[in-house]
């Protein structure tokens, strides 16, 4: 079993209860959510030539915000739009979201947008948002992609533009 | 080495015995030279020049002690040093709607600010009553805005015939600007005008290239229009009075409600209370609400002040020959109102009853948004703890608007950088990487108006309901008005007016719905004036009727004028606290 969840899960982390409430309903492998969430977050922002969202830590800046960062409403709202993505899995290729190569992952995520229902839209872009800013913030984006200075010392007002 | 030891610790058990009899009779009866309620902006400043002229004086703070640097705990995090990011929880949102409401209110600075159970208090009309208990108070939190008061503002209630007549005008406080500003280190331009005047300021920060250019476009357009850089409470040239407070230049950081931990902005933690701790002469007591001014009836005056610890619930009393009322203008209101006495049944010094009454505030009901698509040669760079400040132009020289008084106004270009995100995947890392200038400038402009005191906008204490401590919870009715609202309709005029001349495009109007008290602003309720049955405080803001206690927060202000109104009240601090020690030498008080 435990071999079966890793296949299934693509090897990601298995993480367990940042939703609020334990029960998805329609969704018979509820604990595929945790690694749906960051299959998502991956194909959000994957890993590449240079860090992803999951090797930024997003992850768990995301769980933590859908824990208590987000109000009830926002965090069914996530909860819906995952378990949509997965149905559109199932239903697109008959196969778990996890399980599908990024190709595959951005094609659903795609059609998700344009067939899912207003509240499955908004968790959508809900869930982008939080993996966009989790990676704005992160260390190595701060750090290394668009250093953020915590004392500029200056302010020039009037700099041209090269 | 035994019997040297021995001697040593028989030493050391006297002193310490002594030390118990001492703090024994202290308990009796702890005696001042003068005492200070509240720890804020305003607190500071009576404790710091009632120390530096040899008072031993007792600072009391109602909240937790909070040091300058020591006690900043988010000083120098950056976001993903922090659980949300900078966001609070959602659920301390929910359970906080009148403090979420503040624009500073986040993760970083939470701990900072009173939370809404925290200190009921009744809203017979809806008001967010923002406030910061521990030491320094809200100037950890402000916004540093320091403009002087001109002849215009104090002498505006008798030239239109509101509120009452000013027992001071601003030759009075012209030398104590000057005094608070050299110390607090105020950075500004010297634009010449006779409606916000000249300051001892330092270097200026800049106004950009768009900011500039509207600017002089007023200037062309609008005669009696300018467009200045905003004078705040940033130090950007470090003289000696600032190093000797250890405060260095401000490093632009405008991370500042975090505390700064180079001294750059002016606050009590930073500044005053330290310099008083050096004089020797200041005791600081926390976790201390002061319920009551005691009034002694033989004496005919203020002996001290009841406090309530706020660890144990424990009542103590302290004792001194003046007692400064400086707990931020609403809590001023609320403690000498409940300072009932046989001689003032109706709150200290309210014998004309008009306490807690005429409390009035800064109208920011409406701000503008546009798009400037020119200049598009040039951005800036680094960050800017100030805006640009377009003072008073309306009803300046006379009444001629069908509203009285005016409005100030905050004005700001930025070129911000913008990313894609429509996408996904490779698509959208790339975008994040590689964020592009926007093709035009984000325009921003907000109105700060003058209220009109009135009795109907009013505190009171509640004659049930009372909070933790057992202090009446204090009943809030405060709301705009018919002039407000004009006034409010003429900045929209004339800001899309000026806005479309000067080439912005895309307005947007910012119609503010919330209710009064988030310009953390309130004043009155203890106004100062020349007339003891019209007014509570004198020309010294002491109070008529018990001319030892001397209020000099925002509870004395007679009218609010439109500019931020903290510099005003440091300078009646000091000047009231020189007044008091030259009033005590010459035994007047």
């Amino acid at each position: 079993m435990i071999r079966q969840m890793a296949i299934l899960t693509g090897g990601l982390p298995f993480l367990s209860g940042f939703l609020k409430g334990s029960s998805l309903p329609g969704v018979s492998l509820p604990f595929i959510t945790d690694n749906t969430l960051d299959a998502v977050i991956d194909t959000i922002i994957p890993e590449g030539k240079t860090p992803g969202a999951i090797s930024c830590g997003v992850s768990d800046y995301v769980k933590i915000m859908l824990f208590d960062g987000v109000s009830r409403e926002q965090n069914n709202a996530a909860k819906t739009a995952l378990d949509f993505l997965e149905k559109q899995a199932w239903t697109e290729v008959n196969k778990p979201f996890t399980a599908c190569n990024m190709e595959g992952r951005i094609q659903i995520w795609k059609n998700a947008m344009t067939t899912a229902s207003e509240i499955e839209k908004s968790g959508l872009v809900l869930l982008k948002s939080l993996t966009i800013k989790g990676y704005q913030t992160s260390s190595y984006f701060m750090k290394q992609v668009i250093p953020y200075e915590l004392a500029p010392n200056r302010y020039n007002g009037c700099v041209t533009v090269k | 080495m035994s019997w040297l030891l021995i001697a040593i610790t028989v030493v050391l058990r006297l002193n310490n015995l002594s030390m118990v009899n001492l703090n024994l009779k202290a308990a009796v009866k702890q005696k001042y030279d003068a005492i200070v309620v509240g720890s804020g902006i305003s607190g500071g400043w009576a404790a710091k020049e009632l120390t530096e002229k040899g008072l031993k004086t007792l600072l009391i703070e109602r909240g937790r002690e909070v040091k300058h640097i020591e006690d900043y705990p988010t000083a120098t995090l950056l976001p993903f040093e922090m659980k949300h990011r900078g966001q609070l929880p959602h659920q301390v949102i929910e359970e906080n709607p009148i403090v979420s409401k503040c624009y500073a209110f986040n993760e970083t600075t939470a701990h900072f600010f009173v939370k809404d159970k925290e200190h009921p208090y009744v809203q017979e009309k809806p008001f967010s009553w923002i406030r910061a208990y521990q030491t320094g108070g809200k100037s950890l939190l402000w916004a540093r805005q320091v403009q002087r008061w001109s002849s215009f503002d104090f002498e505006g209630p008798a030239r239109d015939g509101y509120a009452v007549e000013w027992p001071i005008g601003y030759e009075d406080l012209a030398p104590w600007y000057s005094h608070v500003e050299k110390f607090a280190g105020i950075s500004g331009n010297k634009d010449g005008l006779p409606h916000l005047p000249d300051g001892e300021f330092l270097p200026p920060f800049p106004l950009n290239c768009v900011e500039k250019y509207f600017s002089e476009f007023v200037a062309q357009q609008y005669k009696d229009r300018q467009v200045i850089v905003a004078r705040c409470a940033h130090i950007t040239d470090p003289q000696p009075i600032h190093f000797q407070q250890g405060r260095a230049k401000c490093q632009h950081r405008t991370l500042c409600e975090r505390g700064c931990p180079f001294g750059g902005y002016f606050s009590s933690n930073a500044s005053t209370i330290p310099w008083a701790m050096k004089t020797g002469n200041l005791t600081l007591l926390s976790n201390a609400l002061v319920a009551e001014v005691i009034f002694d009836e033989k004496k005919n005056r203020a002996s001290g002040v009841r406090v309530v610890d706020t660890l144990t619930g424990e009542s103590k009393e302290y004792f001194a020959k003046i007692i400064f009322v400086n707990a931020a203008a609403l809590n001023s209101n609320l403690i000498l109102l409940n300072s009932k006495s046989n001689r003032f049944p109706n709150g200290l010094g309210n014998d004309n009853g008009l306490m807690g009454k005429y409390v009035a505030f800064h109208n920011y009901k409406a701000g503008i948004n546009a798009e400037y698509e020119g200049h598009l040669q040039i951005k800036t760079d680094g960050r800017r703890p100030t805006s640009g400040y377009i003072p008073r132009f309306r009803n300046l020289h006379k009444q001629e608007m069908d509203f009285l008084r005016g409005y100030a106004t905050s004005f700001s270009a930025s070129r911000n950088y913008g990313t894609d995100t429509s996408d996904i995947g490779e698509n959208l890392k790339n975008s994040l990487a590689n964020p592009s200038l926007n093709g035009h400038w984000n325009i921003g402009a907000g109105m700060m108006g003058e209220t009109i005191p009135k009795i109907t906008n009013f505190v009171a204490l509640d004659e049930k309901l009372k909070d933790a401590f057992g202090m009446p919870q204090l009943r809030i009715s405060v709301d705009y008005d018919d002039n407000d609202h004009k006034m409010t309709l003429d900045f929209v005029d004339q800001f899309s007016e000026m806005f479309t001349k000067a080439g912005f495009k895309n307005l947007k109007i910012r119609n503010v719905n919330h209710p009064p008290g988030l310009d953390i602003h309130e004043m009155g309720g203890i106004r100062m004036g020349k007339d003891r049955r019209t007014s509570l405080l004198n020309k010294w803001n002491q109070l008529h009727e018990c001319p030892n206690v001397f209020v000099t927060d925002g509870s004395c202000m007679t009218s609010t004028s439109t500019q931020n109104p903290s510099l005003t009240y440091m300078a009646l601090s000091a000047r009231a606290a020189n007044y008091a020690v030259e009033a005590l030498k010459k035994k007047l008080l």
